[in-house]
């Protein structure tokens, strides 16, 4: 199934809509590691960041598919984080082309309903946390080694990703209710 | 005794090429490229884009170095950037990015990397040829290789190292936009690479060195987008040059699964083995040409559709749309299904345009091709936007910094869906009615195939068009 389509199924498992754009990048970045799809993500000044997924979701915007409503907030806190947030949501078009695709993929349907499943219930946590856990998740992966919450943030920095050791404490928190990492001891 | 070599370039002026570059240079595998075009058979439309990889990894090697020395980095990673340059495009097969297209259409295998998230076909073979093949044996340490490799691949010491190879601003595009600009005879890729270089400078973050642009660069950097823009939608993606691309990839791959040649199944059939590698080394676009002219193959798809490239009978565009302009439910559900619905859509179109055109047009003759172009803003956004100007108190990216890209939408990235076919007229007021049969033609095949049920569809499957000729 095309990357686009797996957006709009994300979107659909989510409810329908969602409230900024990292959040949703984030949800299919931890979606792809859940279903073993690669969507191009790699290392971006934000964080893990793909120009795949951000195309699919133009192209899904300027088909009518879904449509994004934009809430300006001024300048960039020290984090980097998002000053304009764009919200998107299915229209009814796009709800039509959701249920043609459960219709015609009903197993690819359901391994991304049953994903996201995954991801709600590992904790319902905003998109900063979110961004955080898939920073935490992409480090851990990259080292394929067991690291301290200080070595992630060490190594996040290598990436100008900036983060506190109190943030990766609660991202491996998530990542251990997705079932994504163990810890070998209490931190 | 020295020996250092300067090499003309039309682009860069001299070229110095320092010791043991030399013998990197003199490698059969990179003097090998100088027997593959850069674009392809683009000639049939710019008669002067007959310039090769090899001037091209030429001019990236130039490009690299000129980029180390202006952001000062030490001769060690130097060296090491300059020949992963000179070495980047050693995977390529006879005309370029056709053989990357058959290649990756009869190999479904990619592999995740760092240049764009996914590693082609020709950079896998790169990585191959760097870390083993035996012509590097003289000339680079097996750490030497390593580091070249790991340089082009997720990168190795520094961010800036990897950034000055693969990158929104590495040297391959810096090289490539002024070099096919000048060998196409278009200014559409022409800009100010002095002042860019000027202005690049390595930043801090803390904790890492990363490449940045001086605020005065960023009008340099402006110009360096538009580039990339214009030369994409007038060169890579103009019509005529399309259809030579289509012709030649359905010419050879009908040659290896209609006609089975077997040269052709045995240079497309990627294997992860020195025999494969061994064999694809010994083709270029010369050797491909004078196996597709060959007296056995004169009967067979492949020797008649190149023979008809090669006579510049090329196809016609008979249909033209961007997505958008098409019924909603064929714009969501074509991309989704094209590649297993082409033959059977080609097909209908071909049983179509032989009622319109009273001519009998073989289904394998007729091309459906579905590419996509992102607005000047998206492609911003997907690349130099990670490019950070230097600013107090902390960098901002390109995208926030430049005036000119804000005010631009972003909003209009268009996925086009053409058809390629043999079929003439005798004047544009002729070409113009058929055209328009043609178009509402494919319109209705779209609609039968994609807004009908799956019931109705198989039913419409076997269907004759209702073409009034």
């Amino acid at each position: 199934m095309l990357s686009r389509n797996i957006v709009l199924l994300t979107l659909d498992a989510f409810g329908g809509e969602t409230t900024g754009k990292t959040l949703l990048l984030k949800r299919i970045f931890f979606l792809g590691e859940i279903l073993g799809r690669d969507f191009g993500y790699r290392p971006h000044y934000y964080g893990p960041y793909s120009d795949d997924i951000a195309s699919d979701i133009i192209i899904l915007k300027n088909y009518g598919l879904i449509e994004a409503k934009t809430h300006e907030y001024g300048v960039a806190g020290k984090g980097g984080f998002e000053v304009r947030r764009f919200d998107y949501r299915l229209t009814e078009e796009g709800r039509k082309a959701v249920q043609w695709l459960k219709a015609q993929y009903p197993e690819e349907a359901k391994s991304v309903e049953d994903a996201a499943r995954r991801i709600r219930e590992a904790g319902e946590i905003d998109y900063m946390d979110l961004s955080i856990a898939a920073k935490a998740y992409f480090i851990l992966k990259k080292n394929q080694q067991t690291m301290a919450p200080k070595q992630i943030a060490a190594e996040a920095s290598n990436f100008s990703w900036q983060v506190e050791i109190p943030q990766i404490q609660s991202a491996v928190r998530f990542l251990e209710m997705l079932g994504m990492v163990t810890t070998t001891a209490p931190f | 005794m020295s020996r250092n070599r300067k090499v003309r370039c039309p682009i860069h002026s001299f070229i110095e090429v320092q010791d043991r570059e030399c013998d990197l240079l003199d490698t059969p595998i990179l003097q090998r490229l100088r027997y593959i075009k850069q674009l392809a058979m683009a000639y049939l439309v710019y008669p002067g884009a007959v310039h090769t990889r090899f001037d091209h990894a030429l001019g990236v090697f130039h490009v690299a170095g000129r980029m180390c020395e202006v952001l000062g980095i030490g001769d060690g990673y130097k060296r090491l950037i300059r020949s992963a340059a000179l070495l980047h495009d050693i995977g390529h097969g006879p005309f370029s990015h056709v053989s990357e297209a058959i290649l990756e259409a009869l190999d479904q295998g990619k592999r995740q990397g760092n240049c764009g998230g996914k590693v082609s076909m020709h950079e896998k073979i790169t990585q191959q040829l760097i870390l083993t093949h035996e012509d590097f044996n003289d000339s680079l340490a097996r750490k030497d290789r390593e580091q070249i490799a790991a340089l082009l691949g997720e990168g190795f010491g520094d961010r800036i190292h990897h950034d000055i190879l693969c990158g929104p601003l590495d040297a391959d595009k810096q090289d490539y936009l002024l070099r096919d600009s000048h060998f196409c005879g278009v200014r559409y890729g022409v800009y100010d690479i002095a002042q860019l270089h000027q202005t690049l400078r390595s930043g801090s973050d803390g904790k890492e060195t990363i490449l940045m642009i001086e605020e005065d660069g960023v009008h340099a950097l402006e110009q360096f987008v538009l580039a990339k823009y214009y030369l994409t939608t007038q060169v890579y993606r103009h019509k005529v040059r399309l259809i030579t691309d289509q012709m030649l990839i359905r010419a050879i791959k009908l040659g290896v699964e209609e006609d089975h040649v077997k040269s052709l199944e045995e240079l497309y059939t990627y294997n992860d083995d020195d025999r494969f590698l061994g064999n694809y080394l010994s083709w270029n676009d010369g050797r491909l040409i004078s196996e597709l002219l060959k007296p056995e193959n004169e009967e067979k798809y492949v020797g008649r559709l190149f023979r008809r490239l090669s006579k510049r009978e090329l196809f016609k565009r008979v249909f033209t749309k961007r997505l958008q302009e098409i019924s909603e439910s064929v714009r969501m559900k074509l991309p989704e299904r094209f590649t297993e619905q082409r033959d059977s859509l080609e097909q209908e179109i071909a049983a179509a345009l032989s009622i319109i055109f009273k001519s009998d047009i073989d289904p394998h003759h007729v091309a459906l091709t579905l590419f996509s172009i992102d607005s000047v803003r998206t492609q911003t956004k997907e690349s130099e936007a990670a490019i950070m100007v230097q600013k107090k108190p902390v960098p901002v990216s390109f995208d926030e910094e430049s005036a000119l890209f804000r005010s631009i939408d972003e909003s209009s990235k268009d996925e086009f869906l053409e058809c390629y076919a043999p079929v003439t007229y005798s004047n544009t007021r002729e070409r113009d009615v058929l055209l328009q049969k043609v178009e509402e033609s494919v319109k209705q095949i779209l609609d039968r195939f994609f807004s009908s049920t799956d019931m109705e569809q198989e039913e419409n499957k076997g269907g004759m068009n209702h073409v009034e000729p």
